[in-house]
């Protein structure tokens, strides 16, 4: 963790010296600041602060990973990760659901009508999945 | 007794623990945030360009009609939602499902209160100053970027729902629920630090 983190901050420190060059640099040109892309810029030096900080963060608080330790084998990362479902159709009916409902947003507003009981009924199955019916485990 | 060796006898040759990873679901979610804020920095990057074109004075004339002290009113309510917000996570890790049962609860309720205030506003502007979503470049920006951030809160509210359903369908409390609760929480203070900038920027700066 400690790693990825320098490696954002790395990425923090670059772009907020390419947003603050660009900012002097567009505000003396004739046209004056450009905006878009001083915001774009200095929103992208949030972004890799943001991870950069968590990142940093989080090693700190829960000690490192095998990645952090020069005497590491690779097999020390093994374990378990995290839970995932073993299979589920429950992500493709809230895509369908998404997917017709944003078909409404270029066709018509009354498609919404239609997909968007589609969406929450796949929005409940995903998120209940394992907490309702015969998968039950939480 | 057994002749062959097994594998939780073997000696692995050196001496450190388990690894401790972090959460997964939690490193996912600040990942996708960051992506957000790059969302939000294409709108932000919009209202400055459309500001920079028309020029000051059109952007002034137009911003006049915003009712500054409603909207601090609204933004106050979203701030101290935050606040409570996090009172329910601290209950979710001490495993106090009721305490964070409650403390959501009020989060829904002061979250769902800033949408109606939302709402109320839009319905005033559109109204008394004609100002809409296609009445002139301000009124564009002005309901793009606060709209798709009332869409997330209104996304945020849903996820309190979906946490309370959980809690509730849950045979007992567990590690999985408080982590669902916890990032909703980074995404509900997410969404409330986009505010205080778009509040800023929409409302103060103008």
């Amino acid at each position: 963790m400690k790693e990825q983190g320098k490696i954002f901050a790395g990425l923090a420190v670059f772009t907020l010296a390419i947003a603050i060059t660009y900012l002097v640099w567009t505000s003396k040109s004739d046209h004056g600041l450009e905006a878009a892309g001083t915001t774009a810029l200095f929103l992208a030096f949030g972004l890799c602060a943001f991870i950069g900080f968590y990142l940093a963060f989080t090693a700190k608080r829960v000690d490192t990973g095998a990645g952090d330790n020069p005497e590491a084998e690779v097999s020390d990362d093994a374990g378990e990760l995290g839970f995932f479902a073993p299979h589920s159709w429950q992500p493709l009916s809230l895509a369908v659901g998404g997917a017709l409902a944003f078909l409404g947003v270029i066709f018509g507003w009354w498609l919404l009508f239609w997909s968007i009981p589609v969406l929450l009924i796949g929005l409940y199955g995903w998120v209940f999945e394992f907490y309702r019916g015969e998968n039950q485990n939480q | 007794m057994s002749v062959v060796a097994t594998a939780t006898a073997t000696e692995t040759g050196h001496a450190h623990g388990a690894v401790n990873r972090p959460n997964l679901v939690s490193v996912g979610t600040i990942v996708w945030l960051s992506s957000e804020l790059m969302f939000f920095a294409a709108l932000f990057a919009m209202y400055f360009t459309l500001r920079s074109v028309k020029g000051a004075e059109f952007w002034h004339e137009k911003a006049h009609a915003l009712n500054v002290p409603f909207s601090s009113v609204n933004t106050t309510i979203l701030v101290l939602s935050s606040l409570t917000c996090q009172l329910g996570v601290f209950a979710a890790e001490r495993g106090d499902v009721k305490k964070l049962r409650s403390w959501f609860a009020v989060t829904f309720v002061m979250g769902a209160i800033f949408i109606g205030g939302q709402i109320f506003e839009y319905t005033d502007l559109v109204k008394k100053d004609g100002l809409s979503l296609s009445s002139d470049p301000y009124g564009t920006v002005f309901y793009l970027t606060t709209g798709f951030h009332g869409l997330h809160v209104t996304g945020g509210l849903i996820a309190f729902l979906l946490v309370l359903g959980r809690t509730y369908a849950a045979r007992r409390f567990t590690h999985e629920q408080a982590t669902a609760a916890i990032v909703v929480s980074y995404y509900w203070h997410f969404v409330d630090v986009v505010w205080i900038g778009l509040f800023a920027t929409i409302y103060l700066i103008k």
